[in-house]
């Protein structure tokens, strides 16, 4: 009994290490992304004055500063001074920043320094101060410490450096190119459905096509034998290395004389030509592997390639499919370079649209994090939907003895 | 390449608003020409993405009304690789914004010379027609201009603390040591991260330490090699903007790790984080304001020239976009006739998207715009200007430069030595 349970706390401690690494990595990729997900839901302000970690912080303004500076002369009530009468709220709201509440302090009232130097309060002090006038007087109410707003801007495409979309509609109310109807803006041509739709246009294809064309190949480099098989297998994993910026001005030129440039087709291609030689290699080392013996009594049983393929190594390969789609999709959805050089706003893709929210100096940075949620959301659901072909170990049981 | 260097170094008087009045030339150029445009179609490719581009195209508006021209208008901030790929792949756009004078050279053969396309050149000074010419045909419209030497404060919190605007560059000395005498630290917001460019906005503090600390002379040199780069009044240049991060701006960490637009905000936090930010006219509407939308300027935020050794006005350092056309077509012609037109000046003036190299521009053409305004008078008040070095050096010198100065606040090489390395590639560049 003794040496059970010594055992097992051996085994525990082992572990230790184990569940320590595992809870750090998790903590490394979690916190950041908690900390975009908060900020994305947080006011531009707020996040200009203090970090994600502080929202949860108590926003109560406390009337301890007040007391300690203010109360003798302007009362506990605020109103003790009738010519600045700190309970008004036109008085307050002119207050916008606690400097404007600072110069005060220089100036003479009454013949007397309104507070002598040595007696004044310290920034936070001020600011403490201000805050509980502005909620006293109500002059401004506390800002919401959440909002939706940046995740509104980003689907009408709004893209000022300041202010929200509703703020514009309320203050300036419809444009040109703004409705003021939410639904009606979100599907115009600049805003986000249409690049969401593009995306798909773009990354549905471009993950089909290279599958599909390395399915064939795969299967020709596992199951049948040609000359040269094995050095064409070798030059083409070896094509993985070619980077895909040194064939940008080559490309487009080409596609310029095909008239490609700008055509979902050139983008298709484009991505077709580069995702292949991976999933080849991914496709043959997958294929390759499985038994021999389900395709040859396949053969025996007079099926032809083109049905052993169909029939056999496409279902029995579905894992390898389903961990390349999930690659190719990502790579393709998040792509921005490949289609910002060969679609432009021609047919402009979600990432395309998101980057042109920001300006050259980096104006309206605060939506970006909306915008990054925005754009996970659909590869998400994608890997979600396909998680499970990672673990099902479909061909367990399928040869026996 | 010397040869061009020199031309573009020549300094350049600019005409800003308050010193051309309302023209009766100006007047006749009001009528928009669009030389058989209506119903065509116009490319145009720029790094203004964002509002900047809402901006932008609101400029554009009455032209494309009046010769119902359909804009086709892409930006990007990835300027330099779209732009590279369409003209080599034999496609460019119509129009394209160059944001240096740099690179106009880069695509001088493939650019359309202004002169065959119908621009107002009346309307710029030699000055600025020089910086947009490669080998003496101009081929680059200068198109917007920001000055650079100015501090931003808050005169507000100036008035709390007791501090007062700096006149002299003792002063300015005496008014930094004041503040980290009272613990009003950093006086100084000095963040400068900015991406692969990192540096630049050093750079260009540094080359306001230099204009009043070397002369302008000497400043102008370091673009045609009349300067040498490891001069020593360079180098104690950039020891002076090192050892200023140090003492005066919270350290070589923040101010590495610090985004510029972060640093430009900091001043203006409540309570404030910093005191003064020295930076391009653009800190004051494209980021104080949206970003503290109750915020008045003159107010809550204003600025005020780097001051000089003995406060006398000095040479104003600016930066500029230019344009430049790839083809020609009746719609370029209408797109640039307007822009470097009296009225294509005051609508760029009126947009606040910094100021017009246009000197057909009158003064009231800012007015509802007091930050525009109060730039446009601060450059007119500078006896003369002097282009940012960085932006006129020849290709990957510029990155050097942004390198170098990281490099040196950073600690991990000397100004000397970083300087040295920079006047050796500067040689080989310019083939001396």
């Amino acid at each position: 009994m003794n040496r059970v349970l010594r055992e097992r706390l051996i085994s525990i401690i082992n572990r230790i290490p184990l569940h320590v690494a595992v809870i750090g990595l998790c903590l490394i990729w979690i916190l950041p992304t908690l900390g975009l997900l908060i900020t994305s839901f947080r006011p531009q302000q707020a996040v200009n004055e203090t970090g994600w970690w502080e929202v949860v912080k108590s926003q109560e303004p406390t009337s301890t500063a007040y007391q300690t500076y203010c109360t003798d002369c302007h009362g506990a009530n605020l109103s003790a001074v009738p010519s600045i009468d700190l309970g008004a709220s036109d008085v307050v709201s002119g207050f916008t920043n606690t400097r404007r509440l600072a110069v005060t302090f220089n100036r003479e009232y009454n013949g007397a320094v309104h507070i002598p130097e040595d007696q004044r309060p310290d920034d936070e002090s001020l600011r403490e101060i201000l805050d509980y006038l502005r909620i006293e007087s109500g002059a401004i109410k506390m800002p919401p410490r959440f909002t939706v707003n940046n995740y509104k801007d980003v689907m009408v495409g709004y893209d000022a450096r300041g202010g929200t979309y509703d703020q514009a509609c309320e203050e300036e109310g419809p444009t040109p190119t703004r409705s003021c109807d939410f639904w009606e803006d979100a599907t115009r041509s600049d805003a986000i459905f249409k690049g969401v739709l593009n995306s798909f246009a773009v990354s549905i294809p471009s993950t089909i096509l290279p599958i599909l064309l390395a399915g064939f190949a795969a299967y020709a480099f596992a199951w049948l034998d040609f000359r040269g098989r094995k050095v064409m297998f070798a030059l083409l994993v070896g094509l993985q290395i070619v980077p895909l910026q040194m064939t940008l001005v080559p490309v487009f030129r080409l596609y310029a004389d095909l008239g490609l440039n700008g055509s979902f087709l050139g983008v298709w291609l484009f991505h077709t030509g580069f995702g292949l030689p991976y999933a080849i290699y991914l496709m043959r080392n997958f294929i390759a592997g499985l038994p021999r013996e389900i395709v040859e009594s396949a053969y025996l049983d007079g099926a032809g390639h083109w049905r052993v393929f169909r029939v056999i190594i496409m279902p029995l390969a579905l894992p390898a499919i389903a961990a390349l789609s999930i690659f190719q999709f990502m790579w393709v959805w998040n792509d921005l370079l490949v289609a910002l050089i060969f679609l432009g706003n021609k047919a402009p893709v979600l990432t395309y649209q998101l980057s042109q929210l920001m300006d050259s100096l980096g104006g309206g940075w605060h939506r970006m994090t909306a915008a990054a949620f925005i754009s996970m959301a659909i590869p998400l659901a994608v890997f979600l939907l396909f998680q499970r072909y990672f673990v099902r170990g479909l061909l367990s049981g399928s040869v026996k003895g | 390449m010397t040869k061009r260097l020199v031309v573009l170094v020549l300094v350049f008087a600019l005409s800003a608003a308050g010193l051309s009045a309302v023209s009766p030339r100006a007047a006749a150029q009001d009528a928009i020409e669009c030389y058989g445009s209506e119903g065509s179609e116009v490319s145009v490719l720029s790094v203004w993405a964002g509002e900047e581009e809402n901006t932008f195209k609101a400029v554009l508006a009455p032209v494309l009304e009046a010769c119902e021209i359909t804009l086709n208008h892409e930006g990007t901030r990835d300027l330099n690789t779209v732009l590279d790929s369409r003209v080599q792949g034999n496609q460019p756009p119509d129009i394209a914004s160059m944001p240096n004078p740099g690179a106009l050279t880069v695509y001088a053969d493939k650019l359309v010379s202004l002169d065959e396309l119908n621009v107002h050149a009346e309307n710029y000074v030699q000055g600025w027609k020089d910086l947009g010419s490669v080998d003496g045909v101009w081929v680059g419209l200068p198109i917007k201009t920001d000055i650079k030497s100015l501090v931003w404060y808050s005169p507000l919190a100036f008035e709390a603390a007791g501090y007062t605007v700096p006149t002299t560059w003792d002063e300015m000395i005496a008014l930094m040591d004041q503040m980290v005498a009272d613990g009003d630290v950093p006086p100084l917001s000095m963040g400068f991260e900015s991406g692969g460019a990192t540096g630049w906005t050093a750079t260009d503090f540094v080359q306001d330490i230099l204009i009043r600390t070397a002369g302008v002379e000497a400043t102008n040199g370091l673009v045609d090699g009349t300067t040498a780069w490891d001069d020593p009044a360079v180098v104690a240049g950039w020891e002076l903007y090192a050892s200023w991060v140090e003492n005066y701006g919270g350290g070589a960490d923040a101010a590495i790790t610090t985004s510029f637009g972060d640093a430009i905000l900091l001043p203006f936090q409540d309570p404030p984080a910093a005191w003064m930010v020295k930076q391009s006219g653009f800190a004051g509407s494209a980021f104080v304001a949206p970003n503290f939308p109750d915020y008045i300027y003159g107010e809550d935020f204003a600025f005020f020239v780097l001051p000089s050794a003995d406060g006398a006005a000095v040479p104003m350092q600016v930066g500029g976009d230019f344009i430049g056309a790839f083809n020609n077509t009746p719609a370029v012609q209408a797109i640039l006739g307007y822009l470097s037109s009296a009225a294509g000046a005051a609508a760029w003036a009126a947009s606040g998207f910094d100021l017009t190299p246009n000197s057909a521009v009158t003064p009231d053409a800012y007015g509802d715009n007091p930050i525009s305004a109060d730039k446009a008078a601060a450059l007119g008040a500078a006896p003369d200007v002097t282009f940012d070095v960085g932006d006129l050096l020849p290709a990957g010198l510029g990155q050097a430069e942004f390198d170098g100065i990281t490099a040196v606040v950073g600690g991990s090489t000397t100004a000397a030595d970083a300087l040295a390395d920079i006047q050796a590639r500067m040689t080989e560049a310019l083939g001396m």
